[in-house]
């Protein structure tokens, strides 16, 4: 029988640097058959092991109609991380999933969507982003709001120009602390609200981002109306297992691996625990 | 896969643990039922001795330092290499000391004994306690060790002075919320706001400096009057605090044979009772661990062995401590870990763990247990006792033991406690007070018991997990005044040295006192402590 | 067979004499391992592998760690091994225990702990390790007929017998042992007994009842309302924060309860070695550790020994969980009584939660 906790091999195939503790890694399973069979939802992580270093979640931050590899973004924060920053194209990882509920990609089809990242809160969106790119006619007017501390601290450059140029979304991106090149917004993301109109009722949020930046967006998306089941975030905990086995993300008696960690508004005003 | 009752060797509890062990390894660990402390729990240190005793950053060779490096000898090497140091020390009793410590069992503190007396021919041995419990120390022959664990729970009037026993001694609480529970009354007389204080039905918060005042006072006095089984636990607050001898002695004086004080390490007084201290009745006086720093200040410590002490993190007066050891001409250091103290050494000298011995401890009640090994010892690993025994047969003297067990035999009628043979302790601790330059009382804590600045513990991994980065927490008013916001980065100063700290803000502390507390893996706080003290004063200034 | 698929054909009831119960041990100990309660020197009781029946006394004392929890969830398990051969590294999982076992003598609060660990590990995604385990376990509880002090298993539904769950039941009853058969692995195991087993008369039966009945009504000290009242305090989330502060001030953050409880399965995974070589391993951790939530950034969602204590109690009696597991997470066996430094356990928060903290 398969064993849960027993992670398969995958190659790391590329490395970008984003920002000065920011990397993308491109992983693919280093058994072909594995990678093809592959599945996952937008919104779902995955936990990758280096043996000696240890075991952590990363958000997907591709979309699963993208075949043959998949994206995580990561900040070398601790012993894993920094581990990981320290491998180079080629060397070997340990990978364990899908796990997690993903977003509800399928209940908003239809509908207008917003998406508000703020930092190293773009990557998992972006998996719902190419998800809607590659899936276009299924969803209507689609606004990205992006905001960074400052433009070295915006991760995905390259692809944030591509984002501009498009005729079929709606893109605008923000710093809180600008620098000589920076020629656009200058503020915290909540300023760019101002400068979109929504079909509020028919609008759902995705939010990502830095737990302040979530809080804030959250207040004024209340304010613009929007319902508390149409505003769609992820809750951050320390994860272990990322099963529903270990115990160390449990909210109140939701697990943010198994019940999360995509919850709306109204979920996570009735946990009974502070997040 | 048979079952050993080991003693736990971290506080002064003494709690038997459980172990399931098939020699080599130790399976699970387990609070026992039966034993009399523990009775069917442990604290969070306990259930992790094997974490800690068995970590992969265990010494596992001898070392000897070369160049700024340690390289692994064998130990025929280190331990000529010690012999012939020693010898080569011409003027014994002034350039030579040994510092023993409160881990080793008391059979290994009887032979410490003999090798300093007999065969090094040193009266220069003796342990920390002399250095954090010297108020105690010096009415040590008036105490009878009679109060023990049961009595607490059995008691009507519990009088905390001077301890936050959640941290200090997790038993000691234990019995006293079970007294509380059938009704007994609980009085704390604290400086700080501790957790005891919210259930106790009286609290009376003091000055650091006012103690002595508040057992004087009315309420406190008709309690203990009426009381039927009363007990005055007494701890770190006011041994390590700001005027010990005064505060220690007005308590002894007032509550006898009632007293109860908490010694929260784990064999302490089994290092006194068996000699390990330059205090003996009918032995010239030797040198004691703070004279035997000061020496070495000075330049005169040719040779000094430390055993089972990380006194670099422990001691307080990092700055001064660390340079008295630099001085040293040859630095010894037998320990289980490459402490603070362990890296300034010039030889290394590893040893086992108490779950790889037998042997006895002596807890803060006073009461003798002992325990066998748990696990066969790493053949590359000698224990305190051989090596003292080694080291003895180099030195020319040949100590006739050949086990723990004839020792044992021996050290029965020797217990220095228990023949009250302990001599004038002449210490005396000036009394701290807060002034212009210094307006704030200042302590520095651990808030999980991290003892000796967790040079032992944080090898668990669990035990690191709970450490925090060390803040200064202060007052909300306080902060204002200074114009500090939290999180804010901030200098403390007093007389002994200066750190950086960042600010918590915390309701519940009073207006003129701060807490310093211990950091992660980050042995700071020691700098701003004179030698042997958790209190002192000090001021805040703002990074500008 | 999974355990818990037992239906109303397995429920036989056979009858054997005190005097032969040793040597029906003996026999299985012939056949299967057996784990058995030994007392040992010290006076503690340790569940131990024997080979006779003379080795163990049936009136033992509940040792502190649960048996049915250190076999199938042991404190201590080694997950895989690895070695880095050139760049890749290759993880074995190690050799589970699969000879059969059979845990003679648990008490009936265990059982039912072990069916809540069922659910738990064994629902959504399955805990392999776990599963071995199990499929190689066979139970003989013991039914109370004279609770300790600290055991409360009749106010959790947990004990002193049940009607389900078990694969061979015995209740004392005067000179005999009255044997329910639950399942297939029981039957297997009553069968190596031949002989010394004759099949209970229905006066046998009625007896057992009587004494079960008895036990329930009269020997327990713990009164039952207060339990059902804490539950439903709790997943209101009603409780004033004053009580919660009291608690709290009584908590050292020993762990001993999540660890001594049977029903706790938290756990942290760690790997020990270098990266080239060493072991992945999984210990039991404890929700009422700081450091259990603390995430990497330092920031700590339960930073407060009161945020760790109510979450324990919310997890144990909130409704919402009793209807994820279908039942309660507390079995009323009594070891948080004993092995809580500050005396939180489950009995006094039920008490002190419907007193609302006088």
């Amino acid at each position: 029988m398969d064993n849960i906790y027993l992670p398969l091999k995958a190659e790391i195939k590329d490395i970008k640097e984003e920002t000065a503790d920011t990397k993308t890694f491109t992983l693919s399973f280093k058994d072909k058959k594995v990678q093809e069979e592959f599945n996952y939802k937008p919104g779902q992580f995955i936990e990758l092991s280096i043996f000696g270093a240890g075991e952590a979640p990363f958000g997907m931050a591709t979309s699963p109609t993208r075949k043959g590899y998949f994206i995580i973004t990561v900040r070398a924060v601790g012993k894993l991380t920094r581990a990981l920053h320290n491998l180079k194209v080629g060397d070997e990882v340990g990978i364990r999933g899908p796990f997690g509920n993903g977003f509800p990609y399928e209940e908003v089809k239809g509908k207008d969507i917003l998406f508000v990242g703020g930092g190293i809160g773009l990557p998992p969106l972006r998996s719902l982003i190419h998800y809607m790119f590659d899936n276009r006619q299924d969803y209507g007017n689609i606004t990205i709001l992006y905001g960074a501390r400052t433009p070295k601290d915006l991760v995905y450059k390259y692809e944030l120009e591509e984002w501009e140029k498009r005729e079929d979304i709606k893109f605008l991106v923000t710093v809180d602390v600008g620098d000589e090149t920076w020629k656009k917004d200058i503020g915290v993301v909540p300023i760019l609200f101002k400068k979109v109109q929504f079909d509020v009722p028919n609008t759902v949020a995705f939010v990502c981002g830095p737990p302040i930046m979530i809080k804030f967006v959250i207040q004024d998306l209340l304010k613009m109306g929007f319902k508390e089941e149409n505003i769609i975030s992820t809750l951050e905990r320390y994860m272990k297992c990322g099963v529903g086995k270990c115990g160390h993300c449990a909210i109140g008696h939701k697990y943010v691996c198994i019940d999360g960690p995509v919850f709306n508004y109204k979920q996570i005003k009735n946990l009974p625990e502070r997040v | 896969m048979k079952e050993i009752i080991t003693i736990c060797p971290f506080c002064g509890c003494g709690c038997g643990i459980k172990v399931s062990t098939d020699d080599k390894e130790i399976e699970k660990v387990e609070p026992s039922q039966s034993h009399l402390i523990g009775r069917g729990s442990l604290c969070i240190k306990g259930w992790h001795i094997v974490e800690v005793l068995d970590s992969e950053t265990r010494l596992r060779k001898p070392l000897i330092k070369s160049d700024d490096t340690f390289k692994e000898v064998t130990w025929q090497e280190a331990l000529s290499l010690v012999a012939e140091k020693i010898k080569s020390v011409k003027d014994k009793y002034n350039s030579i000391g040994i510092i023993g410590s409160s881990k080793t069992t008391n059979e290994e503190n009887y032979l410490l004994n003999k090798l300093a007396h007999q065969v090094i021919k040193t009266n220069n041995i003796d342990t920390s306690f002399s250095l954090h419990y010297s108020p105690l120390l010096k009415r040590i022959n008036e105490i009878n060790f009679s109060v023990k664990i049961d009595d607490i729970q059995n008691s009507d009037l519990i009088i905390v002075i001077g301890t936050n026993l959640n941290v200090e001694a997790p038993q000691i609480l234990r019995r006293v919320l079970k007294a509380l529970d059938k009704g007994a009354k609980i009085l704390v007389i604290n400086s700080l706001k501790i957790p005891l204080a919210n259930i106790a039905e009286i609290y009376i918060q003091t000055e650091p400096n006012k103690i002595a005042e508040a057992i004087k006072d009315g309420k406190v006095s008709s309690l203990y009057k009426r009381a039927k089984k009363p007990i005055c636990i007494v701890g770190e607050d006011i041994f390590k605090g700001v005027n010990p001898d005064d505060s220690f002695n007005s308590i002894i004086d007032i509550f006898k044979d009632n007293v109860f004080p908490i010694i929260n390490l784990n064999n302490a007084l089994g290092a006194v009772a068996y000699g390990v201290t330059p205090y003996i009745e009918g032995e010239k006086e030797g040198m004691n661990l703070q004279e035997m720093i000061e020496s070495a200040e000075k330049g005169n410590m040719e040779c000094l062995y430390i055993i089972g002490e990380d006194i670099l993190s422990s001691a307080g007066d990092y700055n001064r401590v660390k340079k008295a050891l630099e001085n040293v001409g040859f630095l010894i250091v037998q320990d289980l870990f490459m402490t603070e103290t362990a890296k300034l050494a010039d030889v290394i000298l590893p040893v086992v763990s108490s779950l790889e011995k037998g042997g006895s401890f002596i807890n803060m009640e006073g009461r003798l247990q002992d325990f066998e090994p748990s696990i066969s010892t790493d053949e590359t690993l000698k224990s305190d006792f051989e090596i003292f025994i080694e080291l003895s047969e180099k030195l020319g003297v040949k100590l006739p033991y050949k086990n723990i067990s004839e020792v044992r035999k021996e050290i029965e009628k020797s217990n220095l406690l228990k023949s009250k043979k302990i001599s004038k302790v002449n210490i005396s601790l000036e009394n701290q007070n807060v002034d212009s330059d210094f307006p704030l009382w200042i302590k520095i804590d651990n808030p999980r018991m991290f003892f000796h600045s967790g040079s032992m513990l944080k090898n668990s991994y669990t035990l690191f997990r709970e450490m925090e980065v060390g803040v200064v927490v202060v007052n909300p008013e306080l902060a204002k005044k200074n114009n500090i916001r939290n999180n804010e980065k901030v200098k403390v100063v007093t007389k002994t040295g200066e750190i950086t700290r960042n600010v918590s803000i915390l309701n519940d502390i009073p207006q003129n006192i701060m807490v310093v507390t211990y950091g992660k893996d980050d042995i700071s706080h020691s700098i701003i402590v004179p030698i042997g003290l958790k209190w002192t004063v000090g001021r805040l200034e703002k990074l500008s | 067979m999974d355990c818990r698929e037992i239906g109303e054909t397995f429920m036989k009831v056979k009858i054997i004499n005190k005097e032969d119960v040793t040597r029906w041990i003996d026999k299985i100990a012939e056949k299967y391992n057996v784990l058995g309660p030994v007392k040992i020197k010290s006076g503690d009781y340790e569940f131990k592998k024997i080979k006779s029946g003379n080795e163990i006394s049936l009136d033992y004392i509940n040792p502190v760690i649960s048996p049915v929890k250190q076999f199938l969830f042991p404190s201590k398990e080694v997950m895989m091994k690895y070695e880095k051969k050139g760049k890749s590294v290759d993880a074995k999982v190690e050799q589970q225990v699969t000879e059969k076992t059979v845990l003679f003598g648990i008490r009936t609060c265990d059982l039912s702990a072990m069916l809540f660990l069922d659910k738990f590990f064994l629902d959504g995604f399955k805990d392999t390790f776990y599963e071995l385990r199990r499929n190689s376990l066979i139970t003989v509880n013991l039914v109370c007929t004279e609770p300790f002090e600290s055991c409360f298993c009749v106010c959790a539904d947990a004990g002193p017998d049940r009607k389900e769950g078990f694969d061979v039941q015995l209740t004392k009853i005067n000179g005999s042992y009255v044997a329910e058969i639950g399942s297939e692995k029981g039957e297997e195991i009553v069968k190596i007994g031949g002989s010394l087993f004759k099949d209970a008369s229905q006066e046998d039966i009625d007896k057992k009842e009587k004494i079960v009945k008895d036990t329930k009504e009269n020997k327990f000290k713990m009164p039952t309302s207060y339990f059902s009242k804490a539950i439903r305090h709790v997943t209101a989330n009603d409780i004033d924060e004053k009580t919660w502060d009291q608690l709290a001030s009584r908590c050292v953050g020993c762990g001993s309860c999540s660890y001594v409880c049977p029903t706790c399965t938290c756990f942290n995974v760690l790997d020990i070695g270098t990266t080239n070589k060493g072991e992945r391993v999984r210990t039991w951790d404890s929700c009422m550790y700081s450091g259990f939530t603390r995430e990497v950034s330092g920031h700590n969602p339960r930073p407060v020994f009161k945020d760790r204590v109510k979450r324990r109690y919310y997890h144990k009696l909130s409704y919402y969980y009793m209807k994820k597991m279908g039942q309660h997470g507390c079995v009323g066996c009594g070891r948080c009584v004993i092995a809580c430094i500050g005396g939180i356990d489950m009995p006094m928060v039920s008490k002190f939660i419907r007193r609302q903290g006088q």
